[in-house]
C-alpha cells in the first residue's frame, strides 16, 4: 500500500514541477468535488482526461487504491459525455480492472436560473470488485469492499443510473444537490443516494499576472454523500455517510489538480478515505479528431 | 377555406420572423442588468487581470485579437457586441448561450467576468473610442513603460511575458501589432 501511495505521490509532484516550469495557460475553474456534480458542463470540442483515485483501509479488510480513469467531452456546449475506466488495486490480493461507465449529462433549460437542473443518465458495467465510490447508493457500505477480489470479480453488474443535478453559482460559491437513483438491469431494486456539495475560490477578482501559487487558483469547499437505501427499504439503516472536505488548485498548462480526505460518518462507512484528482484538458480536441465544425456565437 | 387558413399561417409567421429581425439581440437583457456599471471600469490592473483571463477562457473560440477566424470561430469586433452595455456583456457571459455554442460563464466569479469586460473594452471592442495606439516607429525606436502598459493591455501574449524585460515585451506587441496592420 505504502508503495502505491509512494509511486502516485512521485508521479503527482513530478507533473506538478512539469507545469510549474512551462507556466503555460491555465483552463477553466472546475470544482473539485469527486462525487458530487454541478451544472458546468465540459466546453464543446474540449476533452479533458481526469484520473480520479481513491485510496482507502477498511476495517477487516486490505488496503487498496482504486483510479477512475475519466474521459469527459464536451459534444455541445448543453451535453458532455463521459466514458471511465475504472480499476483497482488491493494489498495482498491483486491489481484488476474493474469495469466501464458511459455517462451523459445534459442541461434541459438554455439559460442560467437561480436553481440549475442537469439530467444524467449513466450506464455501468462493472464487477462486484469496483471501490473507486463514485457514488453511494443504496446500502453500499464497508463489508461490500472487504471481499477478495478473486471472489468479487466474477460477480459482474450491468447498471443503469440516473441523476437529477441541481446547480446554482451564487456570489462566487457554487452550491450543488444530485439525487441519485441506481437500477441493477437484473433482477434488483432501484437504490437511491445523495451528494450535496459547497465551493467557493479564496478570491474571486484575478491578479494581473502570471501566476501558480495566487489565491484565485485555488478554491475549497464541503462534500457529503451517502445512500439512502432502496425501493424494498427506503431507509438510512445500514447505509453509508461520508462528509469530505476538498481542495482544488488550478494548474498551468490546462491541468487542475483535488484533493478530499473523507470521513465516513455512520458504522457501516469506513472511517477515512483519501482522494486524489489529476486533470488535464486538450483544447479543440474535435479539431483534432474530426474535421472542423461549422457554428457561430450570434 | 382552406388557402385563407394557409395565408393566416403565412401572415403570422411573416411577421414573427419581421420581428424577430428587428428585435437585437440584447433586446433580452433585463433593464436592471443592463443598466450595471463595470466596477472595474478604467482600472489597469483589471484590464491586466482580464487579459490574462481572456486567454485562459475565450482564447480559444474567438482569437487572441478578438476577430475569430470567419469560420468557426466567431468574431467580437461587431456592432452587436459594440452596440452592448457593460451589464449586456456580463449578462451574456453569465448566461452564455448554449444552442450556439457558446458556453455558460457563470462558473467564473462575477469579479473576473467584470475584469473579461474591462479587457474587451480597453481592446477596443466597444462603442467608446478605443485607447490610443503609440506610434509603431517611436516605440522602436524608443520603448517605454507606460506605451508597453497599453500595448500589455491590447495583447494577452504580453501578459504571459510580463515577466521578461519591458523592453522585450514591447517589441513582441509591436511585432504583432505590425504584422496585423500588413494584412
Amino acid at each position: 500500500m505504502n508503495e502505491i501511495v509512494s509511486k502516485s505521490c512521485q508521479l503527482a509532484a513530478l507533473v506538478l514541477l512539469l507545469a510549474a516550469a512551462f507556466g503555460l495557460p491555465a483552463a477553466a475553474q472546475d470544482k473539485p468535488y469527486f462525487v458530487t456534480y454541478t451544472h458546468d458542463l465540459e466546453e464543446p470540442g474540449n476533452l479533458e482526461v481526469e484520473t480520479k483515485s481513491a485510496f482507502a483501509r477498511p476495517e477487516k479488510g486490505h488496503h487498496f487504491a482504486a483510479l477512475a480513469t475519466e474521459l469527459e467531452y464536451g459534444a455541445r456546449a448543453w451535453w458532455t459525455t463521459e466514458l471511465y475506466l475504472d480499476g483497482q488495486a488491493t494489498v495482498g490480493e491483486s491489481a484488476i480492472y474493474t469495469g466501464f461507465r458511459w455517462e451523459n449529462r445534459f442541461r434541459p433549460f438554455m439559460h442560467e436560473y437561480p436553481v440549475n437542473p442537469v439530467l444524467y443518465v449513466e450506464f455501468e458495467d462493472i464487477s462486484a470488485a469496483d471501490k473507486t465510490i463514485l457514488e453511494v447508493v443504496g446500502h453500499d457500505g464497508e463489508p461490500d469492499l472487504v471481499l477478495p477480489n478473486a471472489v468479487s470479480r466474477a460477480d459482474h453488474q450491468h447498471e443503469g443510473e440516473l441523476k437529477l443535478i441541481l446547480s446554482s453559482n451564487v456570489h462566487d460559491w457554487n452550491i450543488s444537490e444530485n439525487f441519485i437513483s441506481e437500477k441493477n438491469l437484473g433482477h434488483a431494486p432501484w437504490e437511491f443516494g445523495y451528494a450535496f456539495a459547497v465551493a467557493r475560490p479564496l478570491r474571486s477578482a484575478a491578479t494581473g499576472r502570471v501566476c501558480t501559487l495566487c489565491a484565485e487558483k485555488f478554491i475549497a469547499g464541503l462534500e457529503a454523500y451517502g445512500g439512502l437505501g432502496d425501493a424494498w427499504a427506503l431507509t438510512f439503516r445500514d447505509t453509508s455517510h461520508y462528509v469530505a472536505p476538498v481542495f482544488g488548485w488550478q494548474l498551468p498548462a490546462h491541468m487542475r489538480l483535488s484533493f478530499s480526505p473523507g470521513f465516513g460518518v455512520t458504522g457501516t462507512s469506513m472511517d477515512q478515505v483519501y482522494r486524489f484528482g489529476l486533470a488535464y484538458e486538450f483544447k479543440d480536441a474535435d479539431d483534432m479528431l474530426f474535421s472542423p465544425r461549422k457554428g457561430k456565437v450570434w | 377555406m382552406v388557402n385563407r387558413f394557409f395565408l393566416a399561417v403565412f401572415f403570422v409567421f411573416s411577421l414573427s420572423f419581421i420581428c424577430a429581425a428587428v428585435t437585437s439581440h440584447w433586446d433580452s437583457v433585463p433593464s436592471r442588468e443592463h443598466a450595471r456599471q463595470n466596477p472595474f471600469q478604467g482600472s489597469p490592473e483589471a484590464v491586466s487581470a482580464g487579459a490574462l483571463l481572456y486567454r485562459d477562457h475565450c482564447q480559444q473560440c474567438h482569437e487572441a485579437d478578438a476577430q475569430g477566424d470567419g469560420r468557426k470561430k466567431p468574431s467580437l469586433h461587431t456592432p452587436s457586441v459594440r452596440s452592448a452595455s457593460d451589464g449586456d456583456l456580463e449578462w451574456f457571459l453569465r448566461q452564455g448561450d448554449l444552442r450556439h455554442g457558446m458556453p455558460s460563464w457563470s462558473s467564473l466569479p462575477q469579479a473576473q467576468r467584470w475584469q473579461i469586460i474591462a479587457y474587451l473594452r480597453q481592446a477596443g471592442i466597444s462603442g467608446r473610442p478605443a485607447a490610443p495606439i503609440p506610434d509603431f516607429v517611436a516605440l522602436r525606436a524608443n520603448p517605454r513603460r507606460a506605451d508597453c502598459a497599453v500595448s500589455f493591455a491590447l495583447r494577452p501574449i504580453c501578459a504571459y511575458h510580463r515577466s521578461m524585460q519591458m523592453t522585450s515585451c514591447c517589441r513582441r506587441c509591436l511585432f504583432h501589432r505590425a504584422r496585423r496592420s500588413s494584412a
